[in-house]
């Protein structure tokens, strides 16, 4: 009986080896969730993409949790999911905002108009200052803030229904939940 | 000073393929700390690169800010801590040990050791004694067959072997991939079944276009006019049939299979070509292309009234592809041959 398992042994270890490539191959690189980013919000302030002469700061966006949304004018990703940002801007109880990272203002305004605006601020990031401090290296990138301003979500990819519903929704609520009960 | 900063950096960028920043060190330590420190941290986006290697902006921002923060006087450790609490244990080229990093740790350990004792196993395994004179006797099979005793015969190694090699196979059949590979293949040899070498650059940019898109009847019905414009008419006869399978019949098309049968048929009307004609007519009564042809017909046979017919009817049906001076001036001179 001994010998008859170590003969299988070989296969057996290869098969499972295989087996665990072949979960790997089912994993998406192009839609990345991160956990262990739980830092707070930097206090910087960046320009208004739509008034340059006013400036909006980091501390302006707490006090409730929030979405933000980091996109760009070339990132054609970000274009593709701005219908469904614009379902998501009219639900009355979301808050998103948009980071418009190293682009220029022409053309961050230009395709703003062209497919909508889903954001109630639009935060100007041309250097990509408060892109880095947040950690974030490819568009789009979309982060749940809590009402402190603590980082609870990053996700990296293309938003759409079954990404929101799967990782934002729960999240969103348990964050609801939980400011309540503080309250 | 400034030169011999510059030239400090330069020396000491001995990575392949590092890109050089113009960052002013204070001194030459910070210098040597920051470098390192780039070093040992992996680029987020290009993840096979470090960040003094990668060209990513993301790596040169961090790179940037990694000299700044040793520049204030972060200690090495810190500034390890503040990317990993940003891109996570990965960004580290040396991970931390962790319950979740000790396979990664220990698996190459673990291989070894294991290859290890598969190959002291087997040498260990003596043969069992026999007597001199026979043992230079003994089958080769027999041999090795006393040694193998651990693992399976080689028939069962090649029957395993095949067994796996099936159901991979079928894993794939099943697969994504083999789906899109076999209606990829599919609509390459609609294309390519009736491939000669194009006749021109004109007729090999359509043939680009139709390997992109080999559903798009109007480049069908285009490619065909231009192998007639060559004479190629088999070409240009499968090209009209592709058009007509995609948008079913149309006047037009039913007019260029006719004028494509035509020309191949040594500028006869046939049987058949009248009949494509007289169904394309009557779909379009004004479809300029039948009514061009059976005025030309009718022109070279000396059947001058039933020439000018036709024409009057394709200047009458206003289509904008007619070339209505050359069209007014062929009808005179039908009309001044029928006068003689």
């Amino acid at each position: 009986m001994k010998t008859r398992l170590s003969r299988f042994l070989p296969i057996i270890i290869a098969l499972i080896f295989f087996a665990t490539l072949y979960a790997g191959l089912q994993r998406d690189p192009q839609r990345i969730t991160v956990q262990y980013n739980r830092n707070a919000i930097p206090t910087i302030s960046l320009e208004d993409l739509h008034q340059p002469e006013q400036l909006i700061s980091t501390e302006s966006l707490k006090g409730e949790s929030f979405l933000l949304h980091i996109w760009a004018s070339w990132c054609s990703v970000c274009l593709r999911e701005s219908p469904f940002l614009r379902k998501l801007s009219e639900q009355p109880e979301l808050t998103l905002y948009g980071l418009n990272y190293r682009d220029s203002r022409q053309a961050a305004l230009a395709a703003l108009n062209k497919h909508g605006n889903p954001y109630q601020k639009t935060l100007f990031d041309p250097e990509g200052t408060l892109t880095l401090a947040l950690g974030a290296y490819g568009t789009p990138s979309t982060y749940l803030f809590d009402h402190q301003g603590i980082i609870q979500f990053h996700y990296i990819g293309e938003l759409d229904l079954a990404v929101w519903e799967q990782e934002f929704i729960p999240r969103i609520k348990q964050l609801r939940n939980t400011t309540t009960e503080e309250k | 000073m400034m030169r011999y900063l510059l030239l400090c950096l330069l020396i000491l960028n001995t990575t392949v393929g590092a890109t050089v920043d113009t960052f002013q060190f204070s001194s030459s330590q910070n210098q040597r700390t920051a470098l390192q420190l780039a070093k040992e941290l992996r680029c987020p986006e290009c993840q096979n690169q470090n960040l003094l290697e990668s060209n990513s902006p993301v790596a040169k921002d961090m790179r940037l800010e990694v000299y700044a923060l040793v520049e204030q006087g972060v200690e090495r450790n810190a500034v390890i801590e503040q990317m990993t609490q940003r891109y996570g244990d990965f960004v580290r080229y040396k991970p931390p040990l962790k319950t979740s990093t000790l396979l990664l740790w220990f698996l190459p350990v673990i291989l070894s050791i294991g290859a290890l004792l598969l190959i002291l196993f087997r040498y260990n395994k003596t043969p069992p004694v026999v007597p001199p004179t026979a043992q230079i006797q003994t089958n080769p099979d027999e041999h090795s067959a006393l040694i193998n005793q651990k693992t399976f015969s080689v028939p069962s190694q090649w029957l395993i072997f095949l067994i796996c090699l099936l159901v991979a196979l079928t894993l794939y059949a099943f697969s994504d991939r083999y789906q899109s590979l076999t209606t990829g293949l599919e609509q390459q040899k609609i294309t390519d079944e009736n491939s000669e070498k194009p006749l021109s650059a004109y007729i090999g940019k359509l043939y680009n276009k139709l390997q992109e898109t080999p559903l798009d009847a109007a480049l069908w019905l285009e490619i065909s006019q231009a192998y007639l414009y060559h004479n190629a008419f088999t070409q240009a006869l499968y090209a009209i049939e592709q058009a007509i399978s995609l948008q079913g019949e149309t006047s037009l098309n039913l007019s260029a299979k006719a004028t494509i049968l035509y020309y191949q048929a040594g500028q006869t009307l046939t049987q058949d070509i009248v009949h494509l004609l007289d169904s394309s007519l009557q779909k379009n009564p004004n479809e300029v292309t039948a009514l061009m042809l059976f005025a030309s017909d009718h022109f070279m046979n000396a059947r001058y009234q039933q020439a000018i017919t036709y024409w009057q009817r394709a200047l009458d049906s206003g289509d904008s592809r007619i070339n209505r001076g050359t069209l007014i001036e062929a009808i005179n001179t039908a009309r001044m041959l029928d006068q003689q």
